[in-house]
């Protein structure tokens, strides 16, 4: 079988510097842009989220007369999470935002409609993740210590069923991205690691975890039912369904930009002490992108650019597209390969990804 | 306690922290001014005075008044961001009863955001926001009172002056000015329409800075006189305490006057209410950990946003790009910023 686990091709110190240069002056160039547009963007989005909801909510209602009415219902309601999270959350979490000095929807105060305490994710995501892109045992995204992604990890017997495991993950998301950091501190389970460096208390994390998840299900599976009582079962599956789609939905793209077959994984060591450039270079190699129309881009959040996401991860999500086309050009000069493709190819590519590190070797 | 619970029931069910805030994107589809949280208030004067800018609003009914010498922040949008600052409401009470509007003195700055925007957009009949009206700085006209007003410190006391029906108790106005001074015909004015008045001007581009025996020789009895202090905070650093020395009641506002390019400067750190200063260069996170303080990080340098504060007013250069920030509230990063005036920041 094709090993596609790849070494890192070489990157010589001058060619880190220019791509820093060429990296940071590009970033600069779309900084002097910001303004309006993106308001009135954020500001767009947040109006059909909301709408989306409150007609994805109001729908069910309709179960009354017909069975019918959930099927619309829940479309609408798992686009207006979807959005939410995606396109809404994850991006003014990351702070895009925050220059337009929003009242509200700026990364100190957001909280998203998912079981994961917004604080928590920020901490893992933004700075576990994007710190430390695929360095293996210091990114914790890589295979969310289930699976077995890349020969760096030993095989073990669970492995063999893990595309099963897989498919928990993607339909249990919420729940795994909200444990994913008190798997992380050891908190209930496993021996404390005592090189770990933490800010946050276990009892702060316990909190967080029990307090947004419980909140998140006394929301969708006991006040909304009983406040349309006589469709209290209708609606309870209603909200189950759009929560699973927004799972789903969210596990696939987030697999595709990280789990494809032509990722590069990175060494520990390697990354001691390394230079801005040598970090963009690690982003790049640590991604993969996919195609589609704006729509697309729009439900994934834009991380259908996860390669310009981690290069900038605090420029506004929806400029990613118009970006990718220099970034695209800058790593075509360097000779640094740049993955993407259309997102079924891409998503093949995961699973095949998950099958082939099933086995050994 | 019931505003608590309510809260609890917004954030669960909305995952937001209000109904408004929930709402108000919409709203803003039919109400373009709405913002939860603040009152729209709507330009409608733009008077140019000697260097400074009166703007006049006229506030919804969700603002509730004020006290003359308390100041609001004032929100406007400049090309999407939201610029705020802090201004002394400078026009009357009865103003505001009658006509329900406000003015604020605005003090030009070449190249301040503020005052390219005053200069540049069609501003009659736009809308801004504003807080409700805050501050302890007010009159109480039970003793003999002393008001020293230094450069914009000037607005909150003409608040207080043209608020007054019956001057009771003689008043005193000491106003250190340089070059540009605002409402001087106005209270040259009031000085001959109440005799308890007294108008001094003290224009230091032509005198020596204002002294504290200058004031001195102006009150009949210091132990007996409440002063009133408002200008910039090296202004009031310095005559405080000297006044403070003659007399038992001093209440004094001070604001921020940006200071020169130091090595070393002075950074004021608030978190829950205390504050801790620290002095030094380089990261403001290196600093705050080396003044015992503790606040949240990440990656070090620059990434992850995990230790992004409010920075509330003052200087900031950025580590990585050289770049300057702004001269207000914005949001930092600590680990890449250092600052090169003195600075506020809430941890």
């Amino acid at each position: 079988m094709k090993k596609i686990a790849m070494t890192t091709p070489p990157l010589t110190e001058e060619t880190a510097q220019q791509l820093a240069a060429e990296l940071t002056a590009l970033a600069q160039q779309e900084k002097a842009k910001l303004g309006a547009a993106d308001a009135r963007y954020l500001l767009k989005l947040v109006q059909w989220q909301r709408i989306f909801a409150i007609s994805g909510r109001l729908l069910m209602l309709g179960c009354f007369w017909s069975v019918w009415f959930l099927l619309p219902a829940v479309l609408l309601l798992a686009l207006a999470k979807i959005i939410d999270n995606m396109e809404i959350g994850h991006n003014v979490l990351h702070g895009q935002y925050d220059f337009l000095q929003h009242r509200y929807l700026n990364s100190k105060q957001f909280e998203w409609d998912i079981a994961c305490d917004a604080k928590s994710w920020q901490r893992t995501h933004n700075f576990e993740h994007h710190t430390y892109t695929n360095i293996i045992g210091q990114d914790r995204d890589f295979g969310y210590g289930l699976l077995r992604l890349s020969s760096d990890f030993r095989w073990r017997l669970r492995n063999l069923w893990q595309v099963l495991t897989y498919f928990m993950l993607s339909t249990l998301f919420q729940w795994g991205v909200s444990y994913h950091e008190l798997a992380g501190q050891r908190v209930f389970f496993g021996k404390k690691k005592h090189d770990r460096n933490t800010q946050v208390t276990d009892l702060e994390l316990k909190r967080a975890f029990f307090g947004k998840g419980l909140k998140q299900l006394a929301k969708d599976y006991v006040f909304f039912p009983l406040l349309c009582w006589p469709v209290f079962g209708w609606v309870l599956l209603g909200n189950f369904l759009a929560n699973l789609i927004r799972n789903w939905w969210t596990a696939t793209v987030i697999f595709c930009g990280h789990f494809t077959e032509q990722i590069y994984t990175f060494k520990a060591e390697d990354c001691e002490n390394e230079s801005r450039g040598q970090w963009f270079y690690r982003q790049m190699l640590g991604s993969s992108n996919f195609t589609g129309p704006r729509w697309l881009h729009i439900l994934t959040g834009h991380l259908s650019c996860q390669i310009e996401h981690h290069l900038f991860p605090d420029l506004p999500a929806w400029r990613y597209p118009e970006l990718a086309k220099q970034v695209q050009q800058i790593a075509k000069r360097h000779g640094i390969p740049y993955n993407t493709g259309s997102f079924a190819s891409q998503y093949f590519s995961v699973l095949r990804r998950i099958l082939r590190y099933s086995l050994p070797g | 306690m019931k505003s608590v619970l309510m809260r609890r029931f917004n954030q669960s069910l909305l995952v937001q922290p209000s109904v408004r805030s929930y709402l108000e994107p919409l709203i803003r589809l039919f109400m373009p001014q709405y913002r939860a949280g603040a009152i729209a208030a709507k330009v409608i004067g733009l008077k140019k005075q000697a260097g400074y800018v009166l703007l006049c609003l006229k506030p919804s009914s969700k603002f509730l008044g004020f006290t003359p010498g308390q100041h609001v922040d004032l929100s406007i949008e400049i090309n999407g961001v939201r610029v705020q600052r802090t201004f002394s409401i400078c026009s009357s009470l009865q103003n505001f009863q009658h006509q329900g509007t406000i003015e604020l003195a605005i003090k030009l700055v070449r190249g301040g955001q503020l005052s390219s925007w005053l200069n540049s957009a069609p501003l009659l009949g736009a809308w801004v926001h504003i807080s409700q009206a805050q501050g302890d700085f007010v009159l109480a006209q039970q003793k003999p009172i002393c008001l020293i007003a230094a450069g914009s410190g000037i607005t909150p006391i003409r608040a207080m002056l043209l608020s007054i029906s019956r001057m009771t108790k003689p008043i005193t106005l000491i106003y250190s000015y340089r070059g540009d001074a605002v409402f001087t015909a106005e209270l040259q004015a009031m000085a001959t329409k109440f005799p308890l008045f007294k108008f001094i001007a003290h224009d230091t581009a032509t005198a020596a800075r204002l002294q504290c025996a200058d004031i001195l020789q102006q009150i009949a009895e210091p132990a007996d006189t409440v002063f009133y202090l408002c200008g910039p905070t090296q202004f009031s650093q310095t005559l405080l305490p000297q006044l403070q020395q003659v007399a038992h009641r001093v209440f004094h506002e001070s604001f921020g006057g940006i200071t020169t390019d130091e090595a070393e400067q002075q950074v004021a750190f608030h978190q829950h209410s205390a504050k801790h200063l620290a002095v030094g260069s380089g990261s403001l996170l290196v600093l705050a950990e080396q003044a015992g303080l503790n606040p949240r990080y990440g990656c070090r340098r620059g990434i992850c946003q995990q230790c992004q504060c409010q920075k509330l007013k003052g200087q900031v250069r950025n580590l990585l790009t050289g770049e300057l920030s702004g001269a207000g509230t914005e949001p930092i990063q600590l680990c890449i910023s250092e600052a090169v005036t003195s600075v506020d920041i809430r941890l």
